[in-house]
């Protein structure tokens, strides 16, 4: 089984073919979030290189989010254009699980962090060894997780292209924490995606979909509300 | 709020003109929300300001576009909110990416989205007096700095 998979949902856009149960190749190139003009050339030379064209492919995969709002975008469309032209499957993947997949096992729990806005991060805990997720996807401000993490067992790893910024926010777990310095990128979603596909988790073009992981506005006016109820 | 400045101008060059002062004025700010009603000088304000930061391209009114990217040494994103209804509505923009990047944010009908705006921006009132005569305040809130 062949897999393309794409990651935009960051800084740096990556493309990764995987065939059975291995990465074949990868590309990546840091774009400064110009992720629309880089990302194909960066496919189609991977695609060159391996002397495959998108027609071979088995299974398309996406880093749906949470992360930059254009990035995802871009990734997904991306995905869903490839997918319906070929009739091929997608593989929807989390940012967040990718990062951990990035990181190599370990003992203890694994921390994703994404940047979200201002001083909040996208994060999910993770099983060090395994990387069973703990948590689902969340949003929530530097201190707070903080706090989340500490309930677990330790080491307490840290992956993911927000760590460095979550650790300038929070400096007490500079010491007690182990950052693993890796990301989400597309040869960990390509990962992710084969084990969907044991699954039977993969999804059509249509159903594909960005995950921003943000509450709509109907939702944050009620929380507000019953935050204001309970506080009254 | 603290008031930093004010001025009164008489045309839309000098308006113009104060917008290119403002460029330089408060360096680290990145979000600058303009409120000012219909023909208040928003937009000859930002023409000023993206001549002052050495903008290449052409400064237009975003009202059917939403958001203008103006390209140079530093950046513009010129926004215009005016049809912009919820903070929904905000996010599909990519209201929070652009305050993520490098570059300034300039917000026409900033009165919109007030609540989306981050602590650290500059609010510049426009107060159309009469028909040549605007008066101008900027300000900002009280213990914010402009750096976002």
């Amino acid at each position: 089984m062949r897999i393309l998979a794409l990651d935009t949902t960051g800084r740096i856009a990556s493309a990764a073919l995987w065939q059975e149960d291995r990465l074949v190749d990868y590309g990546e190139k840091d774009s400064q979030m110009n992720h629309s003009r880089t990302l194909l050339p960066v496919v189609q030379q991977l695609l060159e290189k391996q002397g495959l064209s998108l027609d071979q492919m088995d299974v398309f995969a996406a880093t749906i989010g949470p992360g930059s709002f254009t990035g995802v975008r871009i990734g997904v469309a991306a995905v869903k254009g490839y997918a319906w032209v070929t009739e091929k499957p997608c593989a929807p993947v989390s940012t967040l699980e990718s990062a951990a997949f990035a990181a190599p096992e370990g003992e203890g729990t694994l921390c994703a962090l994404v940047k979200a806005r201002q001083d909040e991060f996208f994060f999910a805990l993770f099983q060090g060894s395994g990387r069973e997720r703990l948590t689902e996807d969340q949003v929530g401000k530097a201190g707070a997780i903080w706090q989340q993490l500490q309930a677990w067992p330790k080491p307490w790893r840290l992956t993911g292209d927000g760590a460095e910024e979550w650790l300038a926010l929070v400096p007490e777990a500079l010491g007690q924490t182990e950052q693993t310095h890796c990301r989400q990128n597309a040869a960990a979603t390509a990962q992710c995606a084969a084990r969907q596909a044991q699954e039977g988790k993969l999804v059509d073009c249509h159903t594909l979909k960005p995950a921003y992981l943000r509450p709509s506005q109907a939702e944050r006016m009620r929380a507000q509300r019953e935050g204001q109820a309970q506080e009254g | 709020m603290t008031e930093l400045e004010q001025v009164d101008t008489y045309s839309p060059e000098q308006t113009e003109a104060f917008g290119e002062h403002l460029a330089g004025a408060y360096p680290g700010c990145r979000v600058l929300a303009l409120l000012g009603g219909l023909g208040a000088g928003k937009t000859a304000l930002v023409r000023g300001l993206a001549r002052g930061l050495g903008c290449r391209d052409a400064v237009a009114s975003p009202t059917y576009a939403i958001v203008n990217e103006y390209r140079g040494e530093h950046p513009l994103y010129h926004f215009d909110m005016y049809r912009i209804t919820d903070s929904d509505a905000l996010y599909d923009i990519g209201w929070e990416d652009y305050l993520a990047r490098e570059g300034m944010c300039a917000v026409e009908w900033s009165e919109n989205i007030l609540d989306a705006l981050p602590p650290g921006t500059l609010y510049v009132k426009l107060d159309k007096r009469s028909e040549t005569h605007r008066h101008i305040t900027v300000y900002r809130e009280e213990g914010t700095t402009c750096a976002y």
